[in-house]
């Protein structure tokens, strides 16, 4: 029980890991041309550009690979609702790396995710 | 500018999101599955990642998982991040109906209970607003 949440969380920090190089990879670019197709195709040829989207893909990869390990190792309802636990990763990575700010609301939903995964975790 | 509403197109995309993301999910488990390796250990990883990346259900996931990256920002090019998320979530609901259906997992009332308090964060994290200039994105 234990190795599958260990697999779990290696998974989600790689995934959290990738989605703060996303955010620094695209923060500067605007997502609006994407309403028409040679828009988003200049959009995605300047994504493909930056280092950072390159650095996320790695993480992602790396991170679907344990995620992989993880469905392989528990039952499907049991490993993806605990996989929920990216939102506060991610939460507190954006607070880490991208200056973001974290509210009320945000520590409510995130303290309400983690109690979800306890119940899940424990029956 | 992007909307802080719903329209039915948008909300279309984010359910075809949602259910690629789930069958994706259903296509590894059934992948590592066919892998016969239930528990990995140092013995056996090698083994269960050459027979997995031979699979052809996990590079179907892979491929349906990479569709719905780009059907994402798509959405996130139309709403707020805090409109998608919520609906985002009906994966959540999804999963243990595959699990039951396709996998004869059981499912106690304590799981879906717990499932029911991750939803209802997932609401509660998406109704606080972005504080800087910055438009917020995240996770698929």
């Amino acid at each position: 029980m234990i190795k599958v949440l260990v697999f779990i969380f290696i998974a989600e920090l790689w995934n959290a890991a990738g989605h703060v190089c996303f955010t620094k990879g695209t923060n500067n670019l605007a997502l609006e041309p994407l309403r028409s197709f040679n828009g988003a195709a200049a959009f995605f040829g300047k994504v493909i550009r930056q280092k950072m989207i390159w650095a996320g893909i790695l993480a992602l990869t790396i991170g679907l690979v344990v995620w992989i390990m993880a469905l392989s190792n528990g039952e499907l309802s049991y490993v993806y609702p605990i996989g929920s636990f990216q939102y506060v990763m991610i939460m507190i990575a954006a607070r880490m790396f991208l200056n973001e700010k974290i509210d009320w609301m945000k520590l409510l939903g995130t303290l309400l995710v983690v109690a979800g995964i306890i119940v899940i975790a424990v029956s | 500018m992007k909307k802080s509403s719903l329209t039915l197109k948008v909300f279309l995309l984010i359910v075809a999101n949602d259910v690629c993301d789930a069958v994706a999910q259903g296509l590894w488990k059934q992948g590592t599955l066919n892998s016969g390796i239930s528990d990995i250990s140092l013995g056996n990883v090698t083994q269960f990642l050459s027979l997995n990346a031979a699979s052809l259900y996990i590079w179907l996931g892979v491929i349906i998982y990479a569709l719905n990256f780009f059907i994402w920002v798509l959405i996130l090019s139309r709403v707020e991040l805090s409109v998608a998320m919520p609906v985002g979530s009906t994966t959540y609901i999804m999963i243990p109906f595959i699990a039951m259906f396709f996998f004869g997992e059981h499912i106690s009332m304590m799981r879906w209970f717990g499932i029911a308090l991750i939803i209802l964060g997932i609401l509660a994290v998406s109704r606080s607003k972005p504080h800087h200039g910055v438009p917020e994105r995240g996770a698929a």
